[in-house]
């Protein structure tokens, strides 16, 4: 046989034989190596042979298993020493992929890339360049205008002439009459969007244009562009002859005006915040009045509940006027315990009716104060919390309520899901920054609940904290206002609580406070009630009417599917012409909010913030609205902790419904523009865009839902201070406290040198106030360089009030947190928002993979299987 | 004796025309007629009955015609005359002498100025003038006695009439349809009508034509129907097929109606292979009548009976479907009641002519060889009715033409100016209700005055209007048969609609169909002026479609475009507005079928098309809704509100195109123009509230030259201002219909020249601001010529627009030069509104300028109240 095959060999090549054996020895040897099964066996050595005949010498130097492993590298998802059939299919599918996609020049090339990260520079470059070369120009030019533009001082010599009042009155009337006219008359498309190009760029010059008046100026302009897209929406853009889309237009139609409803009345409501001084009180102590602190409790554990009593109790105020009662709704007996041996008084009751303002109301029989402090169990207050609020009562005596603001020192769940505690200004910023601030000009200053003190005598004559709503507090300011009684607001935070600590509780405290709001709106709306001046009803109505957001927001959140999944026209008018109202609009108003609030809250995360509430606000404020009696007061849970990352299923439902409809939308886009009829294709990438957008901001609440871990019970507090600290060897250093909490401190030792400390060290922390010095015993339980995380030796309760003397009670400890942040650029803004819609999602794939690892298996086997199928980028190979 | 010869020249002459052989006689006194001689006395003759007759040996006279009312009237029974002394024989050719005629004359009562050398007063004239005198004599005093030996004076031998031969191409008649026929059983039709007053003697198709080969020549024919029967074949010869063919097919005038049908209709067959399908619609399948086929009518003119019952008729036939042409005959030296009154006679038959077009021939103190209205006063009469009687009544009088028997003439007479205008009016208004051979217009008492754009022919913008208002026979809704053409709906709509802001006109549209083989392909297109607004798909279903379908009628260009011009009504406001609801009912190809089935398509007549709620205001000057609409002089139908001031010496031309533009602005609003007023230039004349029209009148008037007065044409001297829109691409304002930019005047260019020019300017009044001003000014009368020729030609009309129209002998060129002004009346709130959107520019500083105040009044109020808060009270 073998002589045969030789002969014949001989007679084709002149290759010798011997070498020819050998070489397939070699060959049959490399193949056992491979452990290839046996069906491939012939295809690598026919590729091989390939190769070989193709490239020849060269070959040589690669061994059959050598390029084997070259092979496997390239088909990572193949078991090739196991045969099957699918895998022929992978091979397949694959080889296409190399060949098409792939090539090893490219993932080297790729690889650098990676490396230097020089796609981003690539984008940074041309980023830097667009601002040096355009916006920069353009602004200095801006500021330069501004210059030669309005002085203040100059306006108001200007306009003496408007003390007389009759002609102040007329002139409004009048020039009120001109600007309604520019809401109603239309333009030619050409004429629209000039006129809103040039009110565009007014309204960016006065942008950076210091003072109220071009504040106002621009306001007056959004309001005015607004009101013109409402009115051409309102006159032109139904579609009266499809009754379906004429109903759905109507919907987006009231939801657009609900819209602007809000933005006008929120400019009148924060035209012009007072921003009050402190009253000094008379230097007189006897004549400084008596307080009640009132820390009204429920089920919250007494952890919480300590600091907060300990902090009142510190507050500089003449001791036989103080007195601290902590009302225990719970019954509970630690707490009683606690209070009698802490000097504290502790009223309970025998039932529990109308929770929280049937605590208070309880309590304001037992007690006698002439002014009553309320403080929820974890607002802790700083010392000098009476002294800023109070002078303003001596001053005037129909004062009946003075708010401060409410801080947290914990991240609120958005803060703490997107990550940007302290970083970006937090929900209740605005709130308390602006909205409080702009209400007391109009006298319109809200109780808030805590962090407030009131008179008694018109609380006594309201009839107490009231009890017909949810929402004891706004109601019972509204009604110290319809008796005529002041409020101000001292926008100095002399207190600081803990945020709610998961975006459920956060969802159920604000249906608490819509469905409250909203009974009030029905039971004493603050529109026709007795006793109100027109901005405070302006004021509590606007305060009212925000919370019905939820259905508005949803409707903006579906309403390009009715064009793309119903095929509805739901606004009748043609795409350009919509985007010549639209547009102007939202970037008026974008730009005047982002002047006039953007300290408070950032463009664009008011829809962040509206859209994870949307769908449970909505269905609770229609209810709310139909029965006021509905409903019951629930206790919001704080101080606990969220034990490790998970992503809240129970409340991501129906945004995951809505996430995807809104991508059945996009996909019925693509559809529609390849197939539809041309004349629609403007539309439909308009209402694809929106989508786009929407789907974004629905990624935003995604990424809120995703919980990240909260384990700190007790929560750190950025503080600067300086401090020293007293080594076992009796080294004093000076040092800054980084920030401190309950249990430990974290501190930078200032020195040249680096300070050798061993973790478990004994370190002394002297800690001073004015003229209180304290020191403590602690352990170090983190270094680095000179930083050190340190721990309390001592946790007993009297360590745990020196603490607060020095930490929490420090009547700058909050003002601190006042952000400085210069002046937002959109664009970016709507990039950030972008990109937390990304982070959304990415997160919502992550946690919709291990769901459905978790709970269908099947499912997650049979995706695992198919997505075997997907070509994979090949490893990096021995060559 | 020169004299006499001519006369006898005019004797024979006129006897050898009127085919006479015999002599002329009259009666000097009553005389008797006999049926034979001596036998059978049949009536008797008064006094001065001019008669022919032929002397017959005994003593007789055999009497084969007499002059009656008008015109000579054969006798065609045996009538005899004794020759006796009552009878004196006047004039026998031989023996007549000029002392002989004369006496005569002078004997009736008339005398013939012999200084008149006018050349056309002669015996014609003078036979007109006595003889219609004495017949009109007898119709006024209600002595109908005129000797009637035989009544049937239509038995006239064909022979002795008159030839007209009217020759009409094919495709004026085919009303748009192309002249091709593809597709088994594919027809086209051509109406013609022939007119009341004609008979058609011969008629005869000369068509050329081309056909496919494909067809066979066995089977395929085309059949050519007349009035629903069939008058010929033209058979398909292979031989002949893909050349040009030539064809004469003779039609049976007996067969001839007043509305005629001429339909050919395709049988056409092709050879089909074996199993394969029949396919009725095959390309191959065609017939194409060339352009250069025509009809050839001879007819002649018949005699019709004298009476206003007929009217329009013969002065307007309806029959007729070209343009209609008037004769209008007006005595020396008329005024403008005159005018006036022949305006409203030119209005009448403007409606009546409706979309025809009417041209008027103006001749003073002539009668032509036509049919012709007449008017004359007591006063003032044309030569012809010199002796006719003292008129006391407002008259009108329907009579045969005293020459030519065929033709009529209508008397509008009066006692006066006044009266005249009344018997004119009374024809205007109330044509229908007139009988007999004269009527008296008693009383024309108005119970409410028209309201502004309330016209019979105009879009009713006060309630939804059906679609069975917009067409004359409902079953112009409907269409039946293989072949379906479009269904059109004509409607006026007012050049002065204010179209803004509008999403378009609502469409409820109701409509019915047979249900089609392939819905899918099967579809209802509605166009309006030929643009697609929507489309729907015809289901199999139930073929019924009550449930309304609402659709808009766009104004703006297309909704869903940026380039819609707001003021620019995407249909060309035409004359008419032409919606059409195309059918396209689709066989079901693979059913072979060998004749396409028969369908049947309904517009439902209730149907409704809602312009109410839109307002009247337009942007002027504007000729062009003058040439569409006729505004705005036709705000008022009748007119009401227009003054016309002709120059001191208007003569026919000017008359000639006052008629003209009153029967245009009557054909537009279907409503007779009769209130207007015409005077003559004066410096009296009170122009007020009024829409005037200036004829030739201005430079009689140079002293008050209005301002806005920017063309002037003084005899040779023509001055012209001309504007930026020199510099405009004109192709592009070809369709537009209103020119929105403001044009300042650019150069004022001034030349002398000999041309024939006219130049037509409209400006607003100096007078009453929101009115009009027309002006026609030409360097000659003849100019004028040029602008009423544009006036009745519908296919010119688009030519008018802009501010100031030039009329050449050869172009016409439009300027928009001047102020602008506006007409019509918007409530405030709109009114505001559109003038403020034509300038944002002063929106733009209004804004700024209030946002800025009322920031700084604000900024004010609220500093002081935060001052308050702070700091207390005070």
């Amino acid at each position: 046989m073998s002589y045969i095959l030789r002969f014949t060999w001989l007679v084709i090549s002149n290759y010798p034989y011997e070498q020819l054996v050998k070489k397939f020895s070699i060959v049959k040897s490399e193949l056992k190596k491979t452990q290839c099964s046996l069906i491939y066996k012939p295809f690598i050595i026919v590729i091989w042979l390939l190769n070989w005949a193709f490239l020849g010498n060269k070959i040589e130097k690669h061994s059959l298993s050598i390029f084997f492993q070259n092979v496997c590298s390239k088909y990572p998802h193949i078991r090739f020493h196991r045969f099957s059939i699918t895998d022929l299919v992978r091979i397949i599918i694959q080889s296409a992929y190399l060949v098409l996609f792939f090539s090893e020049s490219e993932r080297s090339k790729r690889i650098i890339i990676q490396s230097n990260n020089s796609k981003f520079h690539v984008y940074k470059t041309i980023e830097s360049l667009v601002r040096k070369l355009i916006v920069e120009p353009l602004r200095s030019g801006i500021l330069f205008f501004s210059k030669a533009g309005l002085s203040q001082e100059q306006n108001d010599k200007r306009i003496r002439f408007l003390k007389i009042k009759w002609l102040r009155v007329t002139l409004t009337i009048l020039m009120l009459g001109l600007a309604f006219w520019a809401i109603v008359v239309p333009f030619e498309p050409i004429n629209q969007l000039l006129f809103s190009l040039i009110l565009w760029m007014i309204a960016l010059w006065l942008r950076s244009t210091p003072g109220k008046l071009a504040t106002f100026v621009m306001m007056l302009l959004s309001i005015l562009v607004s009101s013109r897209y409402i009115w051409w929406r309102t006159t032109n853009s139904l579609n009266i002859d499809d009754g379906l889309g004429f109903i759905l237009g109507l919907g987006l139609l009231a939801a657009e005006i609900y819209t602007w409803l809000v933005l006008v009345m929120g400019y009148m409501q924060t035209a012009w915040p007072l921003q009050r001084r402190i009253v000094q009180l008379p230097p007189d102590y006897d004549n400084w009045p008596s307080v009640d602190i009132y820390i009204p409790t429920y089920n919250e554990p007494l952890k919480v509940l300590i600091p907060t009593v300990f902090a009142a109790q510190n507050i500089d105020w003449p001791e036989d006027k103080l007195n601290v009662y902590v009302l225990d709704d719970g019954k509970r007996e630690n707490i009683k315990n606690f209070c009698s041996q802490n000097n504290i008084n502790y009223i309970t009751r025998p039932d529990n009716s109308y929770a929280k303002a049937g605590n208070l109301n309880h309590a304001l029989t037992k007690t006698h104060g002439e002014f009553v402090a309320i403080f929820d169990c974890d607002h802790v207050p700083v010392r000098s919390f009476l002294q800023m609020t109070m002078g303003g009562f001596i001053k005037n005596k129909n004062l009946a309520l003075v708010q401060t603001p409410h801080h947290f020192f914990s991240p609120d769940p958005f803060e703490r899901n997107l990550h940007v505690f302290n970083e970006e200004p937090n929900e209740g910023e605005l709130f308390y920054g602006q909205i409080q601030d702009g209400n007391d000009l109009w006298n319109a200053t809200f109780f808030c609940g805590s962090c407030a003190v009131l008179r008694r005598g018109p609380l006594e004559e309201v009839g107490g904290i009231a009890t017909e709503t949810v929402t004891e507090d706004a109601h019972t300011a509204l009604k110290l206002h319809r008796l005529g009684y002041d409020s101000s607001y001292v926008n100095l935070k002399q207190a600081a609580g803990l945020a709610t600590e998961s975006i459920s509780a956060h969802i159920g405290q604000r249906i608490r406070w819509a469905r409250g709001m909203l009974q009030i709106f029905r039971v004493d709306n603050p529109l026709f009630g007795k006793g109100l001046s027109f901005m405070q009803r302006i004021c509590y109505s606007n305060a009212m009417l925000h919370f019905f957001y939820g259905l508005p927001r949803l409707v903006f959140l579906t309403a390009p599917l009715t064009f793309l999944l119903l095929h509805t026209y739901i606004i009748y008018a043609p795409v350009e012409t919509i985007f010549l109202y639209v547009v102007p609009a939202i970037f008026l108003a974008n730009l005047t909010n982002s002047r006039h609030q953007g300290k408070y809250r950032n463009t664009f995360w008011a829809e962040l913030y509206e859209s994870v509430l949307a769908w449970y606000i909505f269905r609770p404020t229609l209810v709310a609205l139909i029965s006021p009696k509905k409903g019951k007061f629930n206790v919001t849970e704080k101080g606990g902790v969220v034990n490790k990352d998970y992503f809240d299923w129970g409340i991501g439902v129906p945004y995951l419904v809505l996430i995807l409809l809104n991508f059945l939308g996009i996909a019925f886009g693509i559809w529609r523009i390849s197939f539809g009829p041309e004349s629609e294709i403007s539309t439909i990438i308009m209402n694809m865009v929106w989508t786009v957008y929407n789907l974004m901001i629905l990624g935003g609440v995604m990424a809120i839902i995703t919980e990240s871990k909260q384990v700190r019970v007790a929560h750190r507090i950025e503080y600067k201070l300086p401090f020293s600290i007293c080594t076992q060897d009796g080294f004093v250093y000076d040092a800054v406290m980084n920030d401190y909490s309950e249990t430990g401190i974290g501190l930078k030792v200032l020195s040249e040198q680096k300070i050798h400390f061993d973790l478990g060290d004994k370190v002394t922390v002297v800690l001073h106030r004015d003229e209180i010095v304290h020191s403590f015993d602690t352990t170090v339980k983190f270094v680095s360089n000179n930083t050190l995380g340190v721990k309390f030796d001592d946790e007993s309760l009297g360590n745990l009030r020196m603490l607060i003397q020095v930490t929490f009670s420090r009547a700058d400890a909050w003002e601190i947190h006042t952000m400085n942040r210069d002046k937002e650029i959109i664009s970016s803004r709507l990039m950030s928002i972008f990109k937390i819609g990304i982070k959304g999602y990415s997160s919502l794939f992550f946690y919709l993979h291990s769901y459905i690892k978790e709970h269908l298996p099947q499912l997650y086997l049979v995706g695992l299987y198919l997505a075997s199928y997907l070509p994979k980028t090949p490893r990096l190979s021995n060559s | 004796m020169k004299t006499k010869h001519i006369l006898l020249m005019f004797v024979c002459g006129l006897m050898s025309f009127q085919t006479f052989s015999s002599s002329i006689f009259v009666t000097t006194d009553q005389v008797e007629l006999f049926s034979q001689k001596d036998k059978q006395l049949i009536g008797n003759w008064p006094q001065d009955m001019l008669f022919t007759a032929d002397v017959d040996n005994d003593r007789w006279l055999v009497v084969n015609g007499y002059f009656s009312a008008v015109e000579w009237v054969p006798i065609n029974t045996p009538t005899f005359i004794k020759q006796s002394n009552d009878i004196q024989l006047t004039a026998d050719g031989a023996s007549l002498t000029l002392d002989e005629v004369e006496g005569f004359i002078s004997r009736i009562g008339v005398s013939i100025d012999s200084s008149d050398t006018q050349d056309a007063l002669s015996l014609k004239q003078w036979l007109d003038k006595n003889y219609f005198a004495r017949w009109a004599n007898s119709v006024h005093k209600r002595k109908m006695q005129l000797p009637h030996l035989s009544d049937n004076i239509n038995e006239s031998k064909a022979e002795d009439k008159e030839k007209i031969q009217s020759t009409f191409r094919l495709a004026s008649l085919a009303n748009n349809q192309p002249l091709k026929l593809s597709g088994n059983k594919s027809s086209v039709n051509f109406s013609f009508g022939t007119r009341l007053d004609r008979v058609v003697e011969q008629a005869t198709l000369n068509l050329e034509f081309i056909y496919s080969p494909t067809m066979v020549s066995t089977q395929s024919q085309v059949k050519v129907y007349l009035n629903n029967e069939v008058a010929g074949i033209l058979p398909v010869d292979p031989k002949l097929a893909g050349k040009i063919v030539q064809k004469q097919i003779t039609l049976p005038s007996y067969r001839f109606r007043e509305f005629n049908n001429v339909k050919f209709e395709l049988l056409g067959y092709y050879e089909t292979l074996g199993e394969q399908c029949f396919d009725p619609n095959h390309l191959g399948i065609w017939f194409e009548l060339l352009s250069t086929s025509k009809i050839v009518l001879d007819e002649h003119q018949l005699p019709l009976q004298n009476d206003l019952s007929l009217l329009p008729v013969p002065f307007i036939d309806a029959r007729q479907m070209s343009k209609q042409l008037a004769t209008f005959v007006l005595p020396q030296g008329v005024n403008t009641k005159f005018v006036s009154a022949a305006s409203k006679i030119a209005g009448w038959l403007g409606v009546q002519a409706e979309w025809r077009g009417n041209q008027f021939d103006v001749l003073l103190d002539q009668l032509p060889k036509s049919h012709a209205i007449v008017f004359a006063t007591n006063k003032n009469k044309p030569y012809f009715l010199k002796d006719y009687p003292e008129i006391h009544k407002p008259t009108v009088v329907m009579a045969n033409h005293p020459l030519y028997k065929d033709y009529k003439l209508l008397l509008v007479l009066g006692k006066d100016g006044e009266q005249l205008m009344t018997a004119a009016e009374g024809i205007a208004i109330g044509h229908n209700n007139l009988s007999g051979q004269a009527a008296h217009i008693s009383e024309i008492d108005y119970n409410k005055a028209l309201l502004p754009y309330q016209a019979p022919l105009w879009v009713n913008n006060e309630r939804p209007m059906k679609f069975s208002e917009f067409v004359k026979d409902e079953n112009e809704l409907k269409r039946e048969g293989a072949y379906l053409s479009p269904i059109n709906v004509n409607m006026h709509i007012p050049a002065d609609l204010f179209i803004w802001e509008t999403r378009g006109v609502p469409v409820d549209l109701n409509y019915r169909y047979t249900p089609p083989a392939t819905p899918s392909t099967s579809m209802l297109n509605v166009k309006i002026n030929n643009t697609l607004v929507e489309s729907f798909k015809l289901t199999q279903g139930d073929g019924i479609w009550e449930g309304g379908s609402r659709l808009r009628m766009p104004f703006a260009k297309e909704l869903f475009s940026m380039n819609s011009e707001l003021m620019l009504p995407s249909f060309q406001l035409g004359i008419q507005n032409l919606m059409q609801f195309d059918f396209i009912l689709k066989d079901d190809k693979n059913a072979c079928l060998n004749e396409p089935s028969h369908k049947f398509v309904q517009i439902d007549s209730n149907s409704t098309l809602d312009f109410s709620g839109f307002e009247h205001y337009a942007e002027m000057p504007n000729i062009a809704s003058l040439a569409y609409s006729g505004l705005p002089f036709t705000r008022m139908a009748d007119l009401s509100e227009t003054l016309v001031i002709l120059p001191k010496n208007f003569a026919e031309k000017e008359l000639e195109l006052v008629l003209t533009m009153f029967a245009r602005f009557s054909a537009i609003t279907g409503y007779p123009a009769t209130k207007a007023e015409i005077l003559v230039a004066d410096k009296d004349v009170s122009l007020e509230d009024k829409d005037i029209i200036y004829i030739n009148s201005f430079s009689e008037k140079l002293e008050s030259k209005p301002k806005g007065l920017n063309a002037l044409i003084e005899r040779n001297s023509h001055r012209l201002s001309l504007t930026q829109d020199l510099f405009k691409d004109s192709h592009q304002q070809e369709r537009q219909f209103i020119d929105t930019t403001e044009d300042e005047v650019f150069v004022s260019f001034e030349n002398e020249n000999w041309g024939n020019i006219a130049i037509m300017s409209e400006f607003e009044s100096p007078v009453t601001s929101g009115r009009s001003v027309l002006s026609i000014m030409s360097s000659r009368k003849s100019g004028l010529d040029l602008v009423s020729q544009v006036f009745q030609d519908q296919e010119k009309l688009y030519l008018l627009r802009g501010s100031t129209v030039i009329f050449h002998q050869n172009k016409i060129i439009h300027n928009t030069v001047g102020k602008k002004y506006y007409t019509g009346e918007l409530p405030v709130w709109s009114l505001v509104r559109y003038h403020l959107a034509q300038r944002p520019n002063l929106m733009l500083a209004i804004v700024l300028f209030a946002v800025f105040v009322v920031a700084m009044i604000a900024w004010r109020v609220l500093r002081f109240v935060s001052y308050k808060r702070v700091h207390g009270g005070s």
